[in-house]
């Protein structure tokens, strides 16, 4: 049986993380959503459909089938690209016979059909569709099924809410670690298994790994320096540094060729970022290739408790939760001082130059946000420049894929942008006159 | 005031020079010790206050004060126009 993960529309909920990745290749844990899938499935192959311009790129950079519904060969799942999958939902996949879709609610989670008629399913799933693609995909179903659980995520502040269950989860079916080097003078709290270190990584001396409430799970070639403290449930990947005095609160979750120094509470870094000197993160999610200048720190709770609005499709949204911070998608920089505002959301490439006041709670992708204004920077070739040199120095190429990726979230971004930029513009005109 | 005034004024606000120190040859970076982000922020701020638009390629363009001035004339010409 083929395993074809899919986008829905609420894909776009996402962004700007988004932006840059499938829905299905955000982290929420250790594994991204479509890693799990995978593994629970046992597949050795898995296609997906997704938004054009995500599809065209990861055909170039995975030699993955996306978006290619006449390749599909045989009696086909469908399975939703923000689905956490585990084991019972793997059972559920056995259970349901072809020609079955299962919904929660009006979203998609599954759905099994034969060979010819999964090609037609194909063809209403790509692009992130909505509610009428998926109205017109039901009417080809022979049965419907209802899933009452919660496994399927809609927004992005409940993939904070999740991650330091999903470490729990996630580390059980992770490739056990056990031949990295501890300091004799390091010092672990609780019950000794629940702390893996792998192959070719170090645990400096005085560090404190607490694995009273949950795993530290720590990849190969690791470093952690003196004096930190780690308290599980967290995951740190493979590659990556953690700096000497580093406070790594529970549900961190890094990925790998990080660079983290400071203080982080559940949190998400995806691969090569960088927040290597003191400031605070918490309950926050950082795409790839993110550098956050020393003391940048994030607001994750409002003065007054009250819950945390988050910029999602064009306009802010009640999250209904007290405790989140920041949005940052790929390639973003902050200065040094950065005071990041309470459920910020920063796009691709931007940069943010501290001005000593908190951050707009919205900084859209390719912008700049500089002493109270926002505006375009140095433009986007010189942004992709920087990209170049940032990836060349941890041996990655940039590629053509990646530039036209830019090149066309530029584009699909610069309305937004523009408007931002202009109505930043009147208001200061407004102010001088 | 006049464009070029008004330029000027703007560099003043934001490279912290005096006027008295600034030529129309003043090149903005050899003679004026302007640094990227004051770049940043000086097209920000010129498109704020002549409301247009300075692309980037263009920008670069543009290394002396007089220079500066003479392209936000011309965009102001074309703005009239339009």
């Amino acid at each position: 049986m083929l395993v074809v993960i899919f986008e829905d529309e609420a894909a776009l909920n996402f962004e700007p993380l988004a932006l840059t990745r499938g829905a299905f290749d955000l982290k929420l844990g250790p594994l991204s959503f479509a890693e799990r899938t995978k593994r629970y499935m046992k597949a050795e192959r898995v296609d997906f459909l997704a938004r054009d311009y995500i599809a065209d790129h990861i055909r170039a950079k995975r030699k993955v089938k996306a978006n290619a519904p006449d390749a599909i060969d045989d009696e086909t799942l469908f399975i939703n690209g923000l689905l956490i999958f585990d084991q019972e939902l793997q059972e559920l996949t056995r259970r349901i016979k072809p020609g079955t879709g299962v919904f929660k609610a009006d979203r998609l989670v599954m759905a099994k059909f034969g060979e010819s008629p999964a090609k037609e399913a194909a063809r209403l799933l790509i692009g992130a569709p909505g509610h009428q693609s998926i109205k017109s995909l039901e009417s080809m179903m022979l049965d419907r099924k209802e899933y009452e659980g919660d496994a399927l995520v809609t927004n992005c502040w409940e993939i904070i809410e999740k991650n330091a269950h999903q470490i729990l989860k996630d580390v059980a079916i992770m490739p056990k670690r056990s031949q990295g080097k501890v300091s004799a003078k390091a010092m672990v709290v609780g019950n000794r298994r629940n702390l893996q270190v792998g192959k070719g990584s170090e645990v400096g001396p005085h560090v404190v790994l607490d694995v009273t409430e949950g795993p530290i799970y720590i990849g190969e070639r690791t470093r952690v320096h003196a004096s930190s403290w780690i308290r599980g449930p967290v995951h740190i990947g493979s590659g990556t540094v953690i700096h000497p005095g580093s406070v790594i609160r529970e549900g961190s979750n890094i990925g790998d060729v990080c660079k983290v120094g400071g203080e982080i509470e559940e949190t998400i870094v995806h691969a090569y970022s960088n927040k290597q000197h003191t400031g605070f993160l918490g309950h926050a999610y950082v795409g790839e290739w993110v550098n956050l200048g020393a003391l940048t720190t994030n607001s994750d709770l409002k003065n007054d408790y009250s819950t945390v609005d988050v910029y999602v499709r064009g306009k802010f949204v009640d999250s209904g939760t007290q405790k989140l911070g920041s949005f940052i998608g790929d390639h973003t920089k902050t200065s040094v001082g950065c005071l990041l505002n309470t459920g910020a959301v920063i796009g691709v490439m931007s940069n943010v130059i501290s001005s000593g006041e908190p951050s707009p709670k919205f900084i859209p992708s390719f912008c700049w946000y500089f002493r109270g204004r926002f505006s375009k920077g140095w433009g986007l070739r010189r942004m992709i420049e920087t990209a170049r040199e940032v990836m060349r120095r941890r041996d990655v190429t940039l590629t053509g894929e990646d530039a036209t990726l830019y090149q066309r979230l530029y584009d699909m971004t610069e309305e937004e942008r523009e408007k931002l930029i202009k109505r930043s513009r009147a208001k200061r005109r407004e102010k001088a006159d | 005031m006049s464009v070029e005034s008004r330029v000027k004024r703007i560099l003043v606000e934001i490279l912290g020079i005096n006027e008295a120190d600034m030529g129309r040859d003043s090149k903005f970076v050899d003679d004026l010790g302007v640094e990227s982000l004051d770049v940043v922020e000086m097209i920000a701020a010129l498109e704020e206050e002549f409301d247009i638009e300075i692309p980037d390629e263009e920008a670069e363009r543009n290394v002396t004060v007089g220079q500066a001035i003479d392209y936000i004339e011309s965009k102001l010409r074309e703005k009239q126009v339009s």
